[in-house]
């Protein structure tokens, strides 16, 4: 075989792999959209807003809002928490901490972030929801759904402002000291604002994480469908609901949870093109 | 806490000594603003510059001339101790402002940066507006006036001759500026401090030719209102404008003091035959 | 000019350094928290015979050998199927394209899209798509396969950084010697890269491991010792979202699993730490 010939069919496979790769995101859509579509068409998206949620009813319902509200509602707040504690970390990191305890605590956030989602539940269930009960019963609720999304993608935020921040040029900072700027001024007023875009992308990326969390919220929000009236109510995350019921659901049923999977899937593609309007051309 | 703020005025400078100071370090303490005895910088083992001493006269420009690698940037970095910031580097001797002892471990390092402005090779606004490049430094020392911010920012855009090619985009990001305009709003951005010593570590190398004059004719126009010391490896320039000159010449892999003098000196009557070859351009 | 400059300014300096104090320990203290109180609530199950034995009694007694079983088969059959198509496809990003071609650029959209696609919904898409469609049923193989999908990013990544990271004059070289591109790419460049590879597939590795969602519809809840990759299988995770949520008393040997999970992802991610110092050292990068 010709050297010629061996660089093309080389080139022909590779270009199969990554066409290959570039097709599963494509699939995943055609999939979900495909098994939805009966739902769509007969259920109709009004009554998915409006209805209750009752699917195995005589009349089934197939309202999916106040699950939305509860994914919303706990995404929302740990994005709130986790984002001042995730620049706070990375900031110490950065311009108060020594050498070797910095490299300790980017060490200790990555294994905080491979922890896997269902041991955080865990200790969600068997730690923190007791604690809740002692002070606001029933212990399973927003609040502690919350909480164990705010540690889930802490460690997100804070290795990416990490990195943001290592980002910014020596000599914008060279400039800020040679203007006998104070530590806090050179790492908030400084530093930050130029590692805007990455910590931006980093929050965009954990908002993503914790919309899209199904183990830990399903264990510790108590997985009541109801559209809760304060931090302390049991509720079930979109995410929750898929996992509970698509063992035992059929038909129409079966096509509302694939609806509210397209719903999940949309969220993230608007929060991804958030994230590439902010990153710009990051991997040229 | 040694060394008290002075606010220095425009035009409170009167005409100071003898035109062509001779090389007497300590003649006169009123004439002096910056005196280095035996200074010496290290980075970890390697020595970057053997004992230098020479004196800054107040009101004058002082240029450290020599070829690149005699530690010429080294020394002026030590001059306001940005050396702190990099790891490993130590410096010796003696380094005194006025009466304050630079590399004294009591002395206030923000302090003694609030009265010393520094510009570097490659300039380095920050990446926010060319208002906000200007205000930050204020605001961080403790000016709140929003009107006496204003006028500050204008009379250091008039000093730097920018105000009129920016008067109408002050909003804009500096980075957007050309080279030259940028480099003349970090020097803006120093003199809004009031400092009393200006450092420029070859402030138009990465300019082109016209720029650079343009900073050069600045820099130039700084005499009697700010003492400024210069490196430059450019020896018209020197010629331009120094009053004094400080030669450094590398000795066995560092750099070391080969002459001080007035300009008119050193280049019209060298003493030493290492100078006489370099400003001939026999050398280096 | 009038100057109303002075000295008091560092006064917030204290403040934001006792908040940075603050958060450092809090973050500590908050890995110890969460790793040490459910360690502690399962280390007393943990022996040997828990790692050899069978569940029984619905898993509050004997062990998790079967379920090591499968989760060792899916991480296999994931990585099988993950790495060619990821290698090929890196080393197409990373060698063969021009970074701002539309190939490329379609290439990577879809691929940072896909890296955040929430994992129920993989759970969805694998259900449909390989056990019913392709007809492989609740089976170690779909989840396996599923898991290929969602790791897919993240071996790209990692393997095209190390295509990025080899220095062009390797390639000049190559070229002058007359080398074709295959040649180059097969002896000198894939070698070169392998250090890039080895993170992704401990990364790969870490977040297979760390899945449930996309597993529950996939491969399975069955806590039997698989005989063959069409068997339905259960993973560490499942075991132990099944012993916390449904089992109950089955708390603290649903902590010892997860310290077993924890144990094997710290390797993991250990290994990934030093690949990536090997990789970077390697080719003369810091």
């Amino acid at each position: 075989m010709s050297p010629s010939t061996k660089d093309a069919l080389l080139i022909a496979l590779l270009r199969a792999c990554a066409v290959a790769a570039a097709a599963v995101v494509v699939l995943i859509v055609a999939f979900v959209a495909r098994d939805s579509w009966p739902a769509l068409r007969d259920i109709g998206i009004v009554r998915f807003l409006s209805d209750d949620w009752s699917p195995t009813g005589a009349d089934p319902g197939f309202g999916i809002m106040p699950m939305l509200v509860a994914t919303l509602v706990t995404s929302a707040g740990a994005i709130t928490l986790a984002t001042p504690l995730g620049i706070a970390s990375a900031v110490f990191a950065h311009f108060y901490a020594p050498r070797g305890l910095a490299v300790l605590l980017r060490r200790v956030m990555e294994l905080l972030a491979g922890i896997p989602s269902v041991v955080y539940g865990l200790w969600g269930l068997v730690v923190l929801v007791p604690l809740l009960l002692r002070f606001a019963p029933p212990g399973q609720s927003v609040l502690a759904g919350t909480l164990v999304l705010t540690v889930m993608i802490l460690p997100t935020v804070a290795l990416m402002a990490d990195v943001a921040l290592a980002a910014v040029p020596a000599p914008t900072l060279q400039a800020a000291h040679a203007l006998a700027l104070p530590r806090h001024a050179i790492a908030l007023k400084v530093a930050v604002p130029a590692a805007r875009s990455g910590i931006v992308t980093g929050i965009v990326l954990a908002a993503g994480r914790a919309v899209g969390e199904t183990m830990a919220v399903l264990m510790v929000c108590g997985n009541v469908v109801k559209l809760p009236t304060s931090v302390f109510d049991p509720v079930r995350t979109l995410t929750a609901n898929i996992a509970l019921e698509m063992g035992y659901a059929l038909a129409d049923h079966r096509a509302a949870l694939f609806v509210s999977g397209l719903c999940l899937l949309l969220m993230w593609m608007a929060l991804a093109s958030t994230a590439g309007l902010v990153r710009g051309g990051r991997h040229a | 806490m040694s060394g008290k703020l002075r606010i220095v005025e425009s035009g409170r400078f009167a005409e100071s000594a003898a035109p062509g100071l001779v090389n007497a370090p300590l003649a006169g303490a009123g004439d002096v603003i910056l005196q280095l005895d035996d200074v010496a910088v290290s980075y970890n083992d390697r020595v970057a510059v053997r004992e230098a001493t020479f004196d800054v006269s107040l009101g004058k420009i002082t240029a450290l001339i020599g070829p690149s690698g005699c530690g010429k940037s080294s020394l002026l970095q030590s001059m306001n101790r940005l050396t702190d910031l990099i790891p490993g580097a130590h410096v010796d001797g003696r380094i005194h402002l006025g009466g304050l002892d630079v590399l004294g471990p009591e002395t206030d390092v923000l302090l003694l940066r609030r009265r010393m402005g520094m510009i570097f090779q490659k300039p380095n606004p920050f990446p926010m507006s060319i208002r906000s490049n200007l205000a930050l430094p204020l605001r961080e020392h403790g000016v709140r006036d929003r009107h006496q911010i204003e006028a500050t920012i204008e009379a250091s855009l008039r000093e730097v001759a920018l105000w009129k090619e920016v008067q109408d985009r002050l909003d804009s990001p500096a980075q957007a500026l050309s080279g030259g305009q940028q480099q003349r709003l970090c020097i803006a951005r120093a003199l809004v401090l009031q400092p009393e010593v200006i450092l420029l570590d070859e402030p138009c190398s990465a300019l082109d030719p016209i720029a650079s004059g343009v900073v050069e004719d600045l820099v130039s126009s700084l005499r009697g209102n700010f003492s400024v010391v210069i490196v430059t490896h450019n020896l018209a320039q020197a010629r331009r404008i120094a009053d004094d000159v400080v030669v450094l010449w590398a000795c066995g892999g560092a750099g070391c003091l080969a002459e001080v003098g007035s300009a008119r000196q050193i280049f019209e009557n060298p003493r030493d035959p290492i100078t006489q070859d370099y400003v001939r351009g026999y050398r280096g | 000019m009038p100057s109303a400059l002075r000295a008091g300014f560092r006064r917030g300096d204290g403040l934001l350094g006792l908040v940075v104090w603050g958060v450092a320990i809090a973050t500590l203290g908050l890995f110890s928290w969460v790793v040490g109180d459910v360690g502690l609530r399962g280390v007393s199950e943990l022996s040997i015979a828990f790692l050899r034995e069978s569940p029984a009694d619905a898993g509050r007694a004997g062990g998790i050998a079967p379920i090591l079983v499968s989760t060792g088969l899916i991480l296999l059959v994931c990585l099988t199927a993950a790495i060619p198509i990821g290698v090929g496809a890196a080393a197409l990003l990373a060698e063969f394209t021009r970074t701002d071609g539309a190939l490329g650029r379609t290439v990577r959209v879809s691929l940072d899209v896909l890296s955040g696609v929430p994992s129920i919904v993989f759970g969805l898409f694998g259900n449909v798509f390989f056990c019913v469609t392709l007809g492989l049923g609740f089976s170690i193989v779909s989840g396996g396969l599923t898991l290929a999908c969602m790791v897919l990013p993240l071996v790209i990544r990692a393997t095209e950084e190390g295509f990025r990271s080899v220095p062009d004059e390797i390639r000049q070289g190559a070229a002058a010697l007359g080398f074709s591109r295959a040649s180059t790419f097969a002896k000198l460049l894939l070698p070169a890269a392998l250090p890039g590879l080895g993170v992704g597939l401990a990364l790969g590795i870490g977040r297979a491991l760390a899945e449930t969602a996309a597993l529950l519809f996939t491969s399975g809840y069955v806590d039997r010792m698989p005989t063959s990759l069409s068997d339905s299988g259960r993973a560490l995770s499942i075991h132990i979202y099944d012993l916390a949520m449904n089992v109950t008393g089955g708390e603290p040997r649903a902590c010892a699993t997860a310290l077993v999970l924890v144990a094997v992802l710290v390797t993991a991610n250990m290994a990934a730490a030093s690949l990536t110092t090997r990789a970077s050292s390697a080719s003369g990068i810091r």
